[in-house]
């Protein structure tokens, strides 16, 4: 039997699996998009108490639909016995509104100045919900994988280089509690920090996403960190 | 309505918004800050994120900076690989990451200390200490006695002061200078901590603030308010004599809560409970918009967080909102 993985997440998710699926047919995965409310993203999660959910109705129900595809019903992502490859970092969303919130941490403009210990502090708060929802998973013994995203395509409002402040902080909290960490964003990005042409979305405009050659990239190296030939 | 001064301020501050004044606060808390840790960030204690100012020598000092006149040379310490803000050393828990963070925090507080006092109509000006130690080199009065929070502390660079009430005098007088120039329409209420005389110096070498230092204030702000129609002074009562430990650590002493209730009721009963005109801070429609969405975001986080502690209580297994 091939070799099988779940993958789910946010809006990610979609290049994520078409880069699988381009690995070919030694690599069967199952899962697919969630929807995770953008900005709102923290609050699809809560881990306090056993099973292990989406706090979101919606997210839940998509969740639970994957889960069942690929042989696990119920619902809870404890119960998920595959690897699983995560896009729910969140990032994308949290880059995006540090850019325009009241407190900055690039100098100059009207917004109050924001140091990088303020903004790690907000970060950890902002990512509670969901440094608890991976930390359940490892302790659970279950294969995870996070998936950091693609990087994004404007510095207009510093977009771009708060997206590797947030990247840089995530991916450590996300690592000390033993989650393993996909992150291209080396190979993917010019010197400058942004995502490389070849691997924007193919939709017009859209400075968020990649495409399906961004989601082989990822998809490689999840093979790579699981020991999975392709 | 704005507050700066010793940790009296802090109360007034409290009082201010309890009672429904429009409180003028410069550097709000990020919205996306727990509460928990606005304190340590130096976030909704005065007006700005300036911390405690217990002299007015430090005040003026203040302003002098905000709108540039004034230099100085040693304004930042390193220790232990941090660096931390000589002017307000406190602010920043463990320091800042570069000299270069320092100073861009630094710039961005004194353009919104200046905006503060270009904008606000009225300062209450909590009166805290008639010591303080000074820079010998270019005259910089610092907070708290360097090497407390960082720094080294060497007699040769440092020296303690003590001020008269002729010093506090000009000090506010060219504190006023400055404002009123940008601000001509600003008042000044002046007050003093209502139980112990005046915070003592945080210095180590044993000088404390005494009943006589506070009487030079007083001195002082009588003068100023006798000199100046712009100016009030509210007196808040005698000085406690059973104790001399500072102000901040009374909190849970009865006599103190008194003492709090009555200074504050007389200061509303003299400036009138919510009255007094004040001013909200401007604020770009953009900067506003990212405060709400994010204000609104913590509490869906924060309702979420407790719907389903509630019902993990209970025992029940139930989806939070969508």
């Amino acid at each position: 039997m091939n070799p099988r993985l779940f993958v789910f997440g946010d809006s990610h998710t979609n290049p994520i699996l078409q880069g699988f699926r381009a690995l070919g047919p030694g690599i069967s995965v199952r899962g697919g998009r969630l929807p995770l409310m953008g900005l709102y993203w923290p609050a699809c999660f809560h881990t306090g108490a056993d099973p292990l959910r989406f706090v979101g109705s919606d997210t839940q129900a998509e969740f639970q639909r994957y889960a069942a595809s690929a042989g696990f019903d119920g619902g809870n992502v404890l119960d998920v016995g595959l690897p699983m490859v995560t896009s729910l970092s969140g990032m994308t969303p949290t880059a995006n509104f540090f850019s325009w919130y009241e407190y900055h941490p690039v100098p100059g403009g009207a917004r109050y100045f924001m140091s990088s210990q303020l903004l790690a502090v907000q970060l950890d708060h902002y990512y509670t919900h969901i440094l608890d929802f991976y930390r359940r998973l490892a302790e659970a013994g279950k294969t995870v994988l996070f998936v950091v995203p693609p990087a994004l395509r404007s510095n207009e409002l510093h977009e771009s280089e708060l997206f590797h402040e947030v990247r840089h902080h995530i991916t450590t909290a996300v690592g000390a509690v033993g989650v393993q960490i996909v992150d291209v964003t080396e190979t993917t990005c010019d010197p400058s920090g942004m995502l490389r042409r070849q691997y924007w979305s193919d939709v017009d405009g859209d400075i968020f996403h990649a495409n399906a050659e961004w989601g082989r990239e990822v998809a490689g190296q999840c093979c790579r960190l699981l020991g999975l030939q392709v | 309505m704005a507050t700066a001064g010793s940790d009296f301020a802090r109360t007034i501050r409290r009082e201010l918004i309890s009672r429904n004044c429009n409180y003028f606060d410069a550097e709000p808390a990020p919205a996306m800050l727990p509460p928990q840790r606005h304190d340590e960030f130096g976030f909704g204690q005065f007006s700005a994120r300036y911390g405690r100012i217990p002299t007015v020598a430090q005040l003026r000092q203040l302003a002098e900076r905000a709108f540039g006149l004034r230099t100085f040379e040693e304004t930042i310490w390193e220790s232990d690989g941090r660096f931390y803000d000589v002017f307000r050393p406190v602010v920043e828990p463990n320091g800042y990451v570069s000299a270069e963070e320092v100073g861009h925090c630094r710039d961005s507080h004194l353009r919104n200390v200046r905006r503060l006092f270009e904008e606000a109509h009225v300062l209450v000006f909590a009166l805290g200490r008639t010591e303080a130690w000074r820079s010998r080199a270019d005259g910089l009065v610092h907070p708290m006695r360097p090497g407390t929070v960082a720094g080294t502390f060497d007699p040769e660079t440092y020296e303690h002061v003590v001020f008269a009430a002729d010093d506090v005098v000009a000090d506010f007088e060219a504190f006023m200078a400055i404002v009123r120039g940008a601000n001509p329409d600003i008042k000044f209420i002046l007050t003093d901590s209502p139980a112990s005389a005046v915070e003592m110096t945080d210095d180590r070498s044993g000088t404390s603030a005494t009943n006589s230092a506070r009487e030079v204030l007083r001195t002082a702000a009588e003068t100023l308010r006798a000199r100046y129609d712009c100016i009030d002074y509210l007196r808040t009562g005698e000085p406690a004599t059973s104790s001399d430990v500072p102000f901040a650590v009374r909190t849970g002493d009865g006599r103190l809560d008194e003492d709090l209730e009555m200074a504050m009721d007389a200061f509303f009963s003299e400036h009138g409970e919510g009255s007094v005109e004040m001013l909200a801070g401007a604020e770009d429609p953009a900067l506003r918009l990212a405060r709400e969405a994010a204000e609104m975001l913590m509490a869906r986080q924060q309702e979420i967080c407790d719907d389903l502690m509630t019902e993990a209580a209970k025992g029940e297994d139930r989806e939070g909102p969508s």
